[in-house]
């Protein structure tokens, strides 16, 4: 089974946090001026900006520090076919996997693996996911299976914010998704030549 | 200071506590994605340089791991001094000027002592006695060339000392010869114990007297890694060898610390046999070929008659985006997927081109090559070292199969292929 797009289009740095770590700033140094405000430490509203300000940002820097690490760590061992992060393999025979998140009920999405083969597209959730999230979506034979490229999203602070780069729509009888991979457009195109070469394996099964 | 405050802040900081706990370990992985043992085996092979290679990663990796365990046990050692001692007295101490001045002294000493202590226990550890040379244009404001000695220092922690030797003809860095500063270093010291002397009125003599241990001792750590870094070990014709012996001689003793690229250099004159006995002495060659002058282009001549291509590393700067190399990456692993295109050279054609003329397609075949990236920071130069030091490590075991090939018993039985298996 091979994986269809390179270990290197999944970032590896935590500045993929960085966007969403400078809107926390401010948000955490709110809470924090709050906190001090509010009698517990008995501060001048200057001494309680600074505090606040100071104590936001660390706390940001600190917990994007401690969590980029286990993201990594998470995406090697699902990109790895490592079991104790991508579940067992589903029975069946599969060409390739795709490791990317998928959204049942926007904004939330949850990451796993998909699974391509010619009898079955699946997609598994990783199993640090939290328990009820940890579902199984089985789109039915690949014949059935059609995906298409879908832009990034009109509203400006989803753009900003979220997935700038747009996301994919996979489409079957059975199931619908959305689904964000980090080079949409590397991965719409490896998907199609994919499922056409499953396409081309099964006409000559057919024949016969 | 009122109890109320205290309660206030000790129930902040255990709720601060309690949730990183509950975080640590809501998120703690049981079990590795890879041990070290498969990845070594995946990366290097089972074939008896592909064990040596790996006993070496994973001895790289051990270093490592140590040097952040005993940094992070020095930490909190100097942390529990500092609140038991300095911090009982300072809550009994009146509020005032004095208890502020006290408290910032020691929260001083704390923390260049952490610093310290973790610069030295790194430095100790990741200094090892193999010796990787780097041969490259030497540019003054070309700021980007300059990227591959730091990339390489990178790369070479726990591993190797990298160095490289500049002609007298560029003027880049500091005007004055490490060797020299070195040997005049003790005065400014001496001279700063004036400090103390005057500041032991104010804030003690105990206090005024580890504040000037503190501060030497992390100017010692910090400046010999900044002065290493942008200094030169310079000598003139008569001394150049003995220069040269003694770097070679105290990187092989695993003398000083680890403190990144060293830099030498040496009169025109001479500075074609000082290549030449560092190309000897090399474990491990790298050659910049982003910019090929024509002093470039004799060091890659004499790389090639003196060095096996095995531990020959070719690097050039690449001047694409992530976007674009990740790009390419895409297109090469397409390629090979579903056949559709044909699989691209990863070497950029004026590469080749400028390599042409200079060596035999076949030395350069046997070669690796490696681009490395436009980013000066440390990002960058963790990418790259990500790839280059698993090409260092089999340069070294190659040297050391070769080596035991012809010397059995050179080598410490530490480090065998045997005790991999075991």
């Amino acid at each position: 089974m091979t994986n269809l797009l390179v270990r290197e289009a999944y970032p590896r740095s935590w500045l993929l946090h960085s966007r969403r770590s400078l809107c926390a700033i401010p948000i955490f140094s709110l809470y924090f001026g709050a906190l001090g405000g509010a009698g517990a430490l008995e501060l001048g509203w200057v001494d309680d900006a600074i505090f606040g300000a100071f104590m936001g940002a660390l706390f940001v820097v600190m917990f994007a520090g401690a969590v980029w690490p286990v993201t990594v760590r998470i995406t090697d061992g699902l990109y790895y076919g490592n079991e104790d992060y991508s579940g067992p393999v589903p029975s069946g025979s599969f060409e390739y996997r795709l490791v990317c998140a998928l959204t049942r009920k926007f904004p939330y999405s949850v990451g796993g693996v998909l699974y391509l083969g010619r009898g079955r597209v699946i997609f598994i959730a990783h199993r640090k996911n939290w328990r009820p999230d940890r579902y199984t979506i089985d789109f039915g034979p690949s014949a059935g299976f059609t995906i298409a490229r879908r832009e990034r999203p009109s509203q400006w602070y989803l753009r900003w914010l979220h997935r700038p780069e747009g996301y994919l729509e996979f489409r079957s009888p059975s199931a619908t998704a959305q689904v964000y991979v980090p080079t949409p457009d590397a991965a719409f195109e490896a998907l199609q030549k994919a499922l056409d070469k499953l396409a081309s394996q099964d006409l000559p099964a057919r024949a016969n | 200071v009122p109890t109320d405050q205290i309660l206030s802040l000790a129930v902040q900081a255990t709720l601060s506590l309690g949730a990183y706990l509950l975080y640590h370990f809501a998120t703690r992985d049981t079990r590795p994605p890879m041990t070290m043992q498969d990845a070594a085996a995946v990366l290097f092979g089972k074939s008896p340089a592909g064990l040596r290679a790996a006993a070496i990663f994973l001895e790289q990796m051990r270093r490592m791991r140590n040097a952040r365990i005993a940094g992070r046990i020095a930490m909190w050692a100097v942390i529990a001094w500092a609140v038991l001692v300095p911090g009982r007295n300072l809550l009994e101490m009146e509020t005032g000027n004095n208890q502020l001045l006290l408290a910032s002294t020691f929260i001083y000493i704390s923390v260049g002592l952490i610093v310290t202590l973790k610069g030295l226990i790194a430095g100790r550890w990741y200094l090892q006695p193999r010796l990787v040379l780097i041969l490259r244009r030497f540019r003054r404001r070309e700021r980007r060339y300059a990227v591959i000695a730091d990339n390489v220092a990178e790369a070479c922690r726990g591993l190797a000392v990298p160095i490289t030797i500049q002609d007298s003809s560029f003027r880049g860095a500091l005007p004055v010869g490490l060797n020299l500063m070195r040997q005049w270093m003790g005065i400014p010291f001496t001279l700063s114990l004036l400090l103390p002397i005057r500041a032991a009125g104010a804030i003690g003599i105990p206090a005024a007297l580890s504040v000037w241990v503190v501060s030497c001792a992390a100017v010692a750590v910090y400046g010999n890694r900044l002065l290493v870094r942008l200094g030169v070990f310079q000598a003139g014709v008569s001394e150049y060898a003995r220069v040269l012996d003694h770097l070679i001689r105290n990187v092989r003793r695993r003398r000083w610390l680890y403190a990144g690229t060293r830099s030498m250099r040496f009169p025109d004159e001479v500075w074609r046999d000082a290549i030449e006995i560092a190309i000897r002495e090399a474990d491990a060659v790298v050659i910049d070929v982003s910019d090929v002058s024509e002093a470039v282009a004799w060091e890659i001549a004499t790389v090639e008659r003196l060095t096996p291509p095995e531990r020959v590393l070719i690097v050039w700067y690449d001047e694409r985006t992530e976007a674009e190399r990740i790009r390419a990456l895409q297109a090469q692993h397409s390629a090979e997927l579903f056949g559709d295109r044909p699989v691209e050279d990863p070497v950029p054609a004026h590469i080749r081109q400028a390599l042409s003329g200079l060596v035999t397609p076949e030395w350069l075949g046997r070669c690796c090559l490696l681009p490395y990236e436009r980013k000066r920071g440390r990002a960058g130069a963790i990418a790259f070292a990500a790839e280059a030091t698993t090409v260092l490590v089999r340069f070294f075991a190659h040297k050391e199969v070769e080596l035991e090939a012809a010397h059995p018993s050179v080598l410490q039985p530490g480090v065998s292929a045997d005790n991999l298996g075991r």
